[in-house]
Parts: structure tokens; sequence; C-alpha cells
């Protein structure tokens, strides 16, 4: 009987069903587009799945961590926002069916009948709404990752098995708890109570109109039925308040961690890239070194060790032999450099663990899996670097130059447990360093290390002075006009080997790539906002709907549509003003939780720009939804008004 | 039509004896708490309602009757007093044996009607046969009679929105007899009705109080006054006289 009459309620009042249906199916979508969009843009966090790329490295440095923690925060969120909408969905979705339940139990029903009713109806509703939101999730995943290919970003398409299927079922135990706790609440509540409408039958407006001015009714009629309206109602005025505010959260947090990450980002690879940058050396080395860096921007390009070996004589060159470089005015620094491939691991330390409460005996604990790997290290001179690198730690310097090195961040997030209290050792070469410093870095994704100049010839047994890269700073972007004479100074010293390249490009295409990772957040936000678009669109028919009885009333009586608009606009707006001011407040606090000891904060003027703007932009969209809504009554009998 | 007022109750009680005590009620008070203000609906009231009897309850609007009769009903629970009805005290029972109490002993009329909306007219009158667990092609065929009964045997199919006010309230009165109930209650039945509609409820009531069915109407349709066995006014919560009828 009961899945009998649950098909039957939910098909014959589809009226009512279906935009509930549809919010459900909506929310489900977002989550389901959001967990597999996070792993496709490799920023999900609980995963390790990555894309089949040819660039193992690729984005896997402190940016990926950074941005994947955040973005995990975002979903988790959302995640939330799911549950607490369908629960708010769920208990409306029982309350519209109060007068009925109240109807049922004067005839007799039992109240464990009754849950099963509207139960079994509640999770038919869930089930669908979440097979329709896979199904839309997944299209528009898949027009999303196929349309962004065309902008050249790089994602890959996955198909989870893991995450959406617990989201089904913790939405199923939510949807559960929620009508069960409801269905509990109105089955035990006095019949003759339920009967009454929204307002609760003990309403005592005489005593709560105390807390409203009276003055308000010097502002308009309108402005004071509007209060009056969401006071007395208070489960909407909470459902309203709830969805906005979420809502708006969202919106704030990922709109201004988009600016502030990309911001950071951005200025984080530009100092580990520096500008204007003209490298020099064979076209051999150049052509590998400039695809090192572009490494970080193309999963699809890899140089390894099989590709080239930087060592070979014909690559190395002594600075002596060019040194009228020095001689063009444009170049302002100039930074030898010795570049090649070496193996590296991981050296396990063991520290000792002094006792503590939770372990009042202490002991020893191993860091470390002695990682191994092949990664360029580049031999510099600490003092003449033209980077200037975002780092833990600090640069070695000529101290410490034997003992010390600094690696990139790629390399310390994923083959170091602890990378600054660990060592790094050279098996092949029997050296080993401790690690001084983790630089944040594009070349090769960040799966470098620096090392000294003169301690790196001595490992490679190459010759003193001799190096197979220089990097020249200029003041602006003047290559073309030096090029000329660079290329002779190279072609007479060097021959023609040997080149010069603009790094510009290069660099731009990865600051470029950070760009990109800001569609990712503009996705979500246009996601959420056409989310808020049709909660808003539903709560505010909902709210007509129960109110259009009242509302024909006063059409009747001769209010005009105009002030019908106005008093759903500004309860609308009543609700709408916490709402932002609460999102505000705690998109502000998550964001400087989880970002302030890492990035640049933005002047305060931008999170006051941005809530302003999501306020202004509700508030359209909030008398926009109306205009729909409201034509109908025009139209509208009593007869029809009866019928709700 | 004979009405002898204002007969003293000892020789209402000798009456009682020889009959059997549908519904009994003593010192039953119903209040309404808002806020600070209690609104006294029922105030210490006391009555005897035999098997077969047809009260009526009139009074001004406002004066409690539709409590009186939720009260009766086993819809609500009083704030002081007892109720018995049939002999079972109702006024102390849990929510699940006030259901079955309901389901089986009364058969409640609403002002209102109110018909369960997605239910068409026959399964709103299935509804109640099907909880007591009838098999389903005797719960059509019982919801198919009491629909005729009504002269709705052609509405079946329709829904509470597709019906009028009357053939609404003739599909609630054959959703209140589906389970043929000892006691019916009914709260203004023919209110807001046409005429040839009420008529037709009025009828109805006759052929019910010639079933012995125990019936309680709060009305003041004077047609439905002229079948009362008994007529109770009522005013301000309180009983102001109760009138037997020959």
């Amino acid at each position: 009987m009961s899945l009998d009459f649950a098909i039957k309620d939910f098909y014959r009042k589809k009226k009512q069903t279906y935009p509930y249906l549809f919010t459900i199916a909506l929310m489900i979508a977002l989550a389901t587009f959001l967990i597999h969009f996070s792993i496709s843009f490799n920023l999900n966090s609980f995963t390790d799945k990555t894309g089949d790329y040819l660039n193992s490295y690729f984005f896997s440095g402190v940016i990926n961590i950074i941005y994947s923690q955040f973005n995990m925060i975002i979903l988790i969120m959302i995640i939330i926002f799911i549950i607490v909408i369908l629960s708010l969905i769920f208990s409306s979705f029982i309350n519209s069916k109060k007068k009925d339940i109240s109807i049922m139990k004067a005839l007799g029903t039992l109240p464990q009948m009754l849950y099963s009713f509207y139960l079994v109806e509640s999770l038919i509703l869930f089930i669908i709404g979440y097979i329709l939101g896979y199904i839309f999730g997944m299209i528009f995943y898949l027009i999303v990752v196929v349309s962004i290919d065309f902008l050249n970003i790089s994602t890959f398409l996955f198909f989870d098995v893991i995450f959406t299927p617990v989201l089904f079922f913790v939405c199923l135990i939510c949807v559960y708890i929620i009508s069960g706790l409801k269905l509990k609440k109105i089955g035990k509540k006095n019949i003759i109570k339920t009967f009454s409408e929204d307002i609760k039958q003990d309403y005592e407006s005489i005593y709560r109109l105390k807390r409203i001015p009276r003055w308000i009714s010097s502002f308009g009629l309108n402005l004071k039925y509007a209060i009056s309206n969401i006071l007395r109602k208070k489960n909407r005025l909470y459902h309203y308040f709830i969805t906005f505010s979420i809502i708006s959260l969202l919106i704030f947090t990922l709109s201004l961690s988009s600016i502030v990450l990309n911001n950071t980002s951005k200025t984080w690879i530009n100092h580990s890239q520096n500008e204007n940058i003209i490298v020099i050396g064979h076209k051999d080395v150049v052509g590998n070194y400039s695809l090192m860096y572009e490494m970080y921007s193309n999963p699809n390009v890899l140089v390894d060790t099989n590709d080239i070996n930087f060592t070979d004589e014909n690559y190395l060159f002594n600075w002596s032999q060019i040194n009228d470089i020095e001689n063009i005015p444009e170049i302002e620094k100039i930074d030898q450099r010795l570049i090649s491939f070496c193996d590296i691991k991981e050296k396990s330390i063991t520290i000792l663990i002094p006792p503590s409460e939770e372990n009042p005996v202490g002991g020893y604990q191993t860091i470390g899996k002695d990682r191994e790997g092949n990664f360029p290290i580049i031999g510099i001179n600490s003092s003449n670097i033209i980077q200037n690198f975002e780092i833990e730690g600090s640069f070695f310097d000529e101290s410490d130059a034997n003992v010390n090195l600094t690696i990139s961040d790629g390399l310390a997030y994923n083959y170091f447990d602890a990378p600054l209290i660990q060592k790094m050792n050279f098996p092949n070469l029997g050296e080993q360093f401790g690690i001084k410093g983790v630089v944040i870095d594009s070349f090769y994704s960040g799966h470098t290390a620096y090392i000294d100049i003169d301690k790196f010839r001595d490992m490679l047994n190459v010759s003193d002075n001799q190096i197979n890269l220089l990097l020249l700073k200029t003041n602006s972007s003047c290559y073309n006009d030096i090029k000329e004479e660079l290329d002779l100074i190279l072609a007479n010293n060097l021959g023609s080997n040997f080149i010069s390249k603009d790094l510009n490009n290069v660099f731009n295409e990865n600051l470029n790539f950070i760009d990109k990772l800001g569609i990712y957040n503009l996705i979500i936000i246009i996601f959420v906002f056409i989310v808020f678009v049709f909660s808003l669109f539903d709560l505010q028919k909902g709210d007509l709907t129960e109110k259009l009885k009242d509302l024909t009333i006063m059409r009747a009586i001769g209010s005009k549509i105009k002030n019908i608009r106005r008093i759903l606009f500004i309860e609308g707006i009543i609700a709408l003003i916490p709402s932002i001011l609460t999102s505000f407040a705690g998109g502000m606090i998550l964001t400087s939780l989880f970002l302030t000891d890492r990035i640049y904060l933005p002047s305060i003027n931008i999170p006051l720009i941005l809530i302003g703007f999501i306020f202004i932009l509700f508030i359209i969209l909030n008398y926009i939804v109306i205009i729909p809504l409201t034509k109908n009554i025009k139209k509208l009998s009593f007869r029809v008004a009866t019928l709700f | 039509m004979s009405i002898e007022n204002n007969i003293n109750n000892n020789q209402i009680s000798t009456k009682k004896k020889e009959l059997t005590i549908a519904i009994k009620v003593t010192n039953l008070t119903k209040d309404y708490e808002i806020g600070d203000f209690i609104v006294r609906a029922v105030d210490n009231i006391s009555l005897e309602i035999l098997e077969g009897e047809f009260v009526v309850i009139k009074g001004p609007s406002g004066a409690g009757k539709t409590t009186l009769l939720n009260l009766l009903g086993a819809l609500d629970k009083p704030t002081e007093g007892e109720v018995f009805s049939y002999g079972v005290k109702i006024s102390d029972m849990d929510h699940e044996s006030l259901a079955i109490f309901r389901l089986m002993n009364s058969g409640f009329i609403f002002q209102s009607y109110y018909l369960i909306s997605t239910l068409t007219a026959e399964e709103n009158v299935m509804f109640p046969i099907n909880l007591i667990g009838e098999k389903l092609e005797d719960q059509r065929r019982i919801a198919v009679e009491l629909l005729k009964k009504v002269n709705l045997p052609d509405r079946r199919e329709h829904f509470p929105f597709q019906l009028s006010s009357g053939e609404q309230q003739r599909v609630a009165i054959a959703r209140a007899l589906a389970n043929d109930p000892p006691l019916i209650l009914a709260d203004e039945p023919t209110a807001n009705l046409d005429k040839e509609t009420s008529s037709f409820i009025r009828n109805l009531f006759k052929e019910l109080k010639q079933n012995k069915k125990t019936i309680i109407i709060a009305t003041h349709d004077d047609f439905l006054i002229e079948l009362a066995d008994k007529i109770i006014s009522f005013e301000d919560g309180k009983i102001i006289n109760e009138t037997l009828i020959k």
C-alpha cells in the first residue's frame, strides 16, 4: 500500500513535486560535476588519480597542493550545502503533506503507516532526483571537459565509482533521517494543531508584533506586510536564510579565493622565472631547457635523461669565451649555470620523539621512504642567481655550499616527507646534501634542485669554469634588439650550434596556465549561480503557491500587482541582507583561515566590492524571478486559488 | 415536532440506564494557550449520549462546538476531564490506540471536507477500508456502493479539486461510513452547501439514524435539528441547555 500510495501521490502532485525533484537533481548534478571535474583538473586531494600524461610531474607542486586543498574545502562546503538543501527540501516536502497527514491521522491511520507512506515517497523523490542529477551532472561534465580542451586546458575524462556512490548513500541516509524525524514530529503532533497552516495555531501575534516597530508602517504597507509575513512564517525565513547564506558564501569565497590564489600563484611563478630572461647555450641544451620550463604548463612535454646528456663536451663552454656579452648595455645580470640529470635518493632519517601526554614513553620515528628518481640538477652561483624565488627555509650560500642545496616544491612534496630536516643523496656520485630551502619553481614542473656550481663541477668532473647554460637578465623586453649582437658573439666564439633564446614566451605560457586554473573556479561559480537562480525561483514559487489564496484575495480587494511584487521582493531582500552579511563574515574567515599564511592578501576593497556586487546581483535576480511568477496572479480567479 | 424543554437531570439519567451509553463525558475542559492568553473552548462539561441517539449541538460560532466534537471524536485531548466512548476511556489513550479507535469506531465528517488531495473520490473512500486490511476487491466494492449511496457513481475517478463543495462533502460522508462505524460525528456538514445538496445530505443522515447509528452533529441547519433526539445548546464552552425530543 505504501509504495502504491507513494507513487500516486508523487505523480498526481507533480506540480508540487517537480520543483523539488528539479532542485534535488540540480544539487546532485553540481556534486557529480564537481567530484569528476576536480579529479579531471587534478584538484582533488582525496584521490591520487591523475591524467595519463607523458609528463607525470605535471602540476604536482605547491600551487597544486594549495589549489587542491582550497578546492577540497569548496567541495566539502558544496557537499554540506547539498545536505542542508536536501534537509530543507525534504522538511518542506513533508510539511507540504501536513494537511493530508492530518486527514489520514483523523481517519485512524497508525503513525507507522504514515511514516511508510511518506518516507517511501521521499525516498522515491530522492532516488529519481539523484539519477536525473547524476545524468545532468555527467552530461555537463562531459560538455565542459570537451569544451575546455579547445581552450588548450589539460584535463582528462574520469568516471568516478567511489565518491558518487558515497554521496548517494550519505544523502539517502540524510533524506531518511530528515523525512523520518519530520514525519515523527508531525505524527506525534495533535491533529488539530497539524491542521493549522504555516503559522502555528498558538502564534501570539499581539505579543510578537511588539517586536516589530510600529513606525515601520510609515515606510509603506508593503514593507510592513513583508516583515510581518516573514517573521510569522519563520520556517520560510530560515529556509531562505540558510539557502542564500550558503550560496552567497560559496560564490563569495570562490570569487575571492580565485582572485587571491590567481594573484599569489602568478607572483610566485613570476618570481621563480623572472622576466626578460635570455638563455644561451648549445641549441640542444637551449631547446631542452626551454622545454623543461614548458613542462609546467604542458602535460605532454617531457625531457629526461634519455633525451640529452647535458654534460656532453660539445655542450660545454667557458664564460670567458663570450664575455663580450657583458658589454651589451641592456643586460642587467648574468647567471652562469651547469645543468645535468642526476640520480637522486631521499635519505630517510630517524628522529627521537620526546615523551608527551599522548605518548608518555616517547620513542623513535622514521621519516622518509628512500624514494629515488632522476631529475635535472642545476649548478648555480648562489650570490648571482637571477631569480627571486618564493622560499621556505633559505637558499644555500658560500658558507654551506658544500653541504647544502635547495630543492624545488614538486620534488620536495612528492619525494620527501619532511624535506627541511632530510638529506638528499646522489648515489652515483657518492654525495649527500642537506636541504636548506624549498623554492616554488616552474622549471621541470618543480622537480629540480639547485646546488653550488663549483661543487657540481667537482661531482660531475667538469673542468673549472665550464658551463652549459648562461642566463641573461635584460632591463626590458629587448631580445629582438640585441639578438643580432648576441648571435654574432656566439657564432664568432662558440660556433653556429650555440644560440640564444628569449624565454618570455614560455614564461607567459606558464602564467597563462595559472589563469586557466581560474576557469575551474569560474565554472563552479557559474554552476552555483545557476543553482542560486533556480533555488530562488523555487523558493519564491513555493512561497507564492502558499500565499496564492491570500494574494488573490488582495487582488480581489483591489491591490495592484505592483504591490504584490513589492511585498515578495521586500521579503526576499529581508532574507538576503542577513545572508549576505553572514556569507561575507564566513567567507573572510574561511579565506583567512586557510590561505593567509601562504598568500598575498588583497586590499580590503576587493572583498567589499565583491560582496557588494553579489548583493546587487542577488537583488536584481530576486526581482527578475518575481516577474514571471506574479504574471499568473493577474489571471487567477478565486476558484483557481482555492485549488491550491 | 413536540419538544420537552428543561427536563430535569434525574429524568434523563433514568432513561439512559435503560440504553447503552455511547459517549460519556465528565468534567471536560479544553484550554488553548496563546501566549499569556488562555482560551477556554470547553468549560467543565459533563454529558452522556446513548447508543443510536441523534444529538445536535448548536450554538453561536466560537461557542466551542468544534472543539467538543474533536474531543468526542478522539481527535484532540482534553486539558482536564474524561471522555468514555463505548465504555473505553479515550481521553488517556496514546496516539496509536487513538488511531485504531478512530478507524474502527468513529466516522468524522469535517466542515471543510478534508479529502486527501492526491487520491480520487473512490480512493479516498477506500483509504480507511484499506487501513483495516480488507482485500482490494472488497475495498473497491464497498467504495463503489458508498459512492452510489451518496449519488456520486460517476465521479469515482475524480480528484477532490475536480469536485464541487457538495460533491466533496458527499465523498467525505461516504468515507466516514466506509468502515461502518457505530459513531458518526459531523461538524456543520451542510454549511456553505446549496439547497439541493443540503437536502440530500439531510436524507443521508435520516437514513443513518434509521440504521441506529449514534450521530453527533454540530449544526445550525433547522432540517438536521428536526432529526435530533437531543439538542445540546452550547455557549462559551458550556452546556446551557440539554433538550430531549420525543
